[in-house]
């Protein structure tokens, strides 16, 4: 087991190295200049001169990205150039926000999901099945931008059961937000429940299981939605992966302060190499370490693989 | 026994909704909205003016500040010598008087006194003054406006540290500073209404100043808040208690924020004027409206040597303008016959500009080659410019001119430009200061292609000092008649397709009384300005 963790602790590694230089070469190459956003219109030669200097971007690629390298091993994830803030307090200070919503949509999605899924296998062709999948397609195919104004056009400015779109003062401005961001995954999850569940009650076990006398609803617990779970794991832990690097439309409709604003319109809008540079990695890090959990859940889950651990 | 099982079903349907509530509730904070009255601890009613902006605040040092929003609030906290009126006349702020002698390079301010900073305990005094524009100045501070003092005499021995101060700053007394600069310089005074220019001093390793507002909670990214200055000088004047900046990138959310009487002021992009301000909407909400002191104009890159002066002149005819600013821009918009805006004071009535006449463009065009017919036009994709676009290209079309249209990203874009690698695009232009040389020199001037403004790469030796004349004419007349001189000599170059000044449409609450939309963003700091809820 720990020359398992082991070798993937070196993977994580080299996986991250290659972000790091994936990312500022590209920033490197694609047209737009930092300097430029921070002196607005109308700049001096001398004011430009003085800033590119200041922030080494007057030096070769090379220098530039062993100095980021550098700050990294120190880590260090630098400060913005336009606004002179440490990423890392914006990190410290967002990725909370970021971490609620991503959770909160996460928990409706999961619940909302699995429980369609479920149901509508069980009792497959039937009326509860037929709503499922009409819930299903629609929720797969709303975009969260239209979704996101039908819920504040309905619950804000028609019945104003919530007072406010934006802010996250109180605990009913994450309602709309999560039923936004979640909605698109609940039905995602519902149909790989829903399929995972309809192959797994074919099964030889399960019918087994029946023949034992063993009662429907153990079965259906025990039998058919514990060995369904795999697969569902899966999908909800990408999904949470992606939620967690920031959702940038449900946070500009909802004015949620969370990364994926700062990544899209602070860090790529501007320019600014030290906030694209950190937050890429930061989100890369994230995904390496859903995917490392995804794996320890399975195992968790799934005796087989435990053994096929052993015997190698 | 199948009862059973559906109770169990409905158990573990009923667990999972109880944890995700559970999850809400832990999430939760107060329960209580962001639009609630609050009261202060005397008992008295907070009054709370809630504005939205589009972005955060890129800098909270006036030094460091160089776009629209960060100035919109740092205007509230910081304080300048001088400012501009209501008619963009130059008035005192921190200043008590101030005098402008010898033809133009010295100027002699005597403070108020009795002007504390935010911190209750630091007077204003000349000293402090100088230090201030030091601060700015100086290569440490990587201000990008360290320029609006590199006229001043010593400027250049101070950035390359051959004296540790700037000789043409001179503090006489606590309250009196004269400053001094190397050539007659008209414009100097409206430097010195610009945000960077505020007198702020280092408290901790917070900057502070003298402004009718201090930084109560510094923004999380959703708000940021301003609350009173119980120190500042002209405090009976102030009738706010509390600004509350909301972060709402997305203007169709500031919107409906606004309807729903969370937000009071509403600042409306163009695309939106006209679907917002229905009738209906009209008579809920005050409207604001001021022309801006801005131009839209269509840049030829010069460096190209792709556009003969006939071409440029028939581009000029073939734009309707009329047509467009009333059909799609319903209004917002007031054409342009040069590049001054009619706010500005040197704007010419007797200018005609180019009219639309495409039956002349088209004769005008008669000896032009094919090829140079026929070019791309870049401009920055957003959601109003795209129909514009297509109907400028469908009036081209009518002349026989063939553009391709073609959208960029706002960095990529101003980077290709600034480096000179693209024919022709779609910009606008904002000014600093409501000064006829704001609209001249860093747009037309030689000295400043490229990345100091003059996108077009334009370049004439005799408009040049023509221009040069401009910045060192002292008399007030004189200056106003070779600025106008300056623009007609400039429109007859056709160097940009003339096209349109702004008029900025806003919306505030019925509560709201004496708000007008600034004519320059850094004029404004709510003096007056009342809440009757």
């Amino acid at each position: 087991m720990i020359n398992y963790l082991l070798e993937r602790l070196i993977y994580c590694v080299i996986t991250l190295l290659i972000v790091t230089f994936i990312t500022s070469a590209l920033i490197f190459l694609i047209p737009g200049d930092p300097v430029l956003s921070i002196v607005g219109e109308n700049a001096s030669p001398e004011v430009i001169k003085n800033i590119r200097e200041k922030l080494l971007l007057d030096q070769p690629f090379i220098v530039q990205y062993l100095a980021y390298l550098k700050r990294l091993l120190q880590f260090d994830f630098g400060k913005s150039y336009v606004t002179n803030l440490n990423v890392w307090d914006v990190v410290k200070q967002r990725f909370p926000n970021t971490l609620l919503l991503a959770l909160s949509a996460m928990t409706f999605a999961s619940v909302i999901g699995i429980a369609i899924g479920f149901f509508s296998a069980l009792y497959k062709d039937s009326y509860i099945d037929k709503i499922s999948r009409y819930f299903i397609l629609l929720g797969i195919s709303t975009p969260v931008f239209v979704l996101g104004v039908i819920l504040y056009t309905i619950f804000t400015l028609k019945f104003k059961i919530i007072k406010s779109i934006t802010g996250f003062d109180s605990f009913y401005n994450l309602i709309l937000p999560t039923i936004a961001l979640g909605t698109q995954s609940a039905a995602y999850i519902a149909r790989i429940t829903r399929s995972t569940v309809l192959d797994i009650k074919k099964q030889e076990f399960v019918k087994l299981a029946k023949s034992k006398g063993l009662s429907r609803a153990h079965v259906n617990m025990w039998h058919i939605f514990v060995n369904s779970l795999a697969p569902i794991i899966t999908v909800i832990g990408l999904d949470f992966g992606s939620y967690l690097n920031g959702s940038v439309i449900t946070e500009t409709i909802f004015g949620w302060p969370g990364i994926g604003l700062y990544i899209f319109k602070d860090g790529i809008g501007n320019r600014d190499f030290p906030v694209i540079q950190s937050m890429v990695l930061f989100c890369a890090i994230i995904f390496i370490l859903i995917n490392f959990i995804i794996d320890l859940v399975y195992f968790a889950l799934d005796p087989r693989l435990r053994d096929k651990l052993k015997e190698n | 026994m199948k009862k059973i099982e559906n109770h169990l079903y409905l158990f573990v349907c009923l667990l999972l909704i109880v944890i995700a509530a559970f999850n809400f509730a832990g999430c939760s904070c107060s329960g209580e909205n962001t639009a609630a009255t609050s009261v202060s601890p005397t008992g008295q009613a907070v009054k709370k003016l809630t504005l939205a902006i589009p972005s955060d605040l890129t800098a909270t040092d006036p030094a460091l500040s160089s776009d629209v929003t960060s100035g919109q609030v740092l205007s509230k906290v910081f304080e300048k010598l001088v400012n501009l009126n209501n008619d963009l006349v130059i008035i005192p702020e921190l200043a008590d008087t101030f005098e402008v002698a010898s033809n133009c390079t010295e100027f002699k301010f005597t403070l108020k006194k009795g002007v504390l900073f935010s911190d209750g305990k630091t007077a204003l005094n000349a000293k402090i003054v100088k230090d201030s524009f030091e601060r700015v100045a100086s290569p440490e501070t990587v201000s990008p406006r360290a320029n609006i003092f590199d006229k001043v005499i010593g400027y250049d021995d101070f950035i390359s540290k051959k004296t540790d101060n700037i000789s043409g700053i001179s503090v006489n007394g606590d309250y009196e500073i004269t400053i001094k600069i190397k050539e007659p310089f008209s414009p100097f005074l409206y430097n010195l209404t610009m945000v960077p220019a505020s007198i702020a001093i280092k408290n901790g390793s917070e900057i502070i100043g003298t402004g009718p507002f201090v930084f109560a909670q510094k923004s999380d990214g959703a708000k940021l808040t301003l609350a009173k200055n119980k120190t500042y000088h002209n405090s009976q004047n102030i009738f706010i208690d509390e600004i509350v900046y909301k972060i709402i990138h997305d203007q169709m959310t500031q919107i409906s924020e606004f309807e729903l009487g969370n937000i009071d002021i509403l600042n409306l992009s163009t695309i939106n004027v006209n679907r917002f301000l229905t009738d209906a909407n009209r008579s809920k909400y005050n409207v604001h409206k001021q022309p801006k002191l801005n131009i839209y104009y269509i840049a030829f890159n010069f460096g190209k040597n792709m556009f003969s002066a006939n071409l440029r002149k028939a581009l000029n005819m073939a734009i309707n303008k009329d047509e467009l600013i009333n059909s799609l821009m319903k209004g917002t918009m007031t054409p342009a016959r040069g590049p001054f805006p009619p706010a500005l004071s040197a704007y010419d009535d007797s200018l005609e500009g180019y009219k639309y006449d495409p039956v002349k463009a088209k004769e005008l065009l008669a000896g032009e080659k094919p090829e140079n017919l026929k070019f791309d036009l870049y401009y920055k994709s957003s959601n109003e410019t795209e129909d514009l676009m297509q109907m400028i290209k469908e009036d081209l079309t009518k002349i026989g001119v063939t553009i391709n249209l073609k959208k960029m990203e706002w960095a990529a874009l101003k980077s290709e430009i600034v480096k000179g690698n693209l024919p022709a695009y779609y910009l606008n232009w904002s000014a600093d200061f409501p000064d006829a040389h704001n609209f001249l020199i860093p747009l037309f001037h030689t000295k400043n292609k490229g990345a100091g403004g003059n996108r077009a790469f334009f370049s004439d030796a005799a408009l040049d000092s023509s221009m040069d004349k401009l910045e060192s004419t002292s008399n007030s007349d004189e200056y106003k008649t070779l600025a106008r001189k300056i623009q007609k000599d400039i429109v007859e170059n056709a160097p940009w397709v003339f096209l349109w000044h702004e008029v900025e449409y806003a919306s505030s609450q019925k509560s709201i009384q004496g708000y007008e939309v600034p004519k320059i963003y850094s004029m404004e700091n709510f003096v007056n300005l009342k809440i009757n809820r």
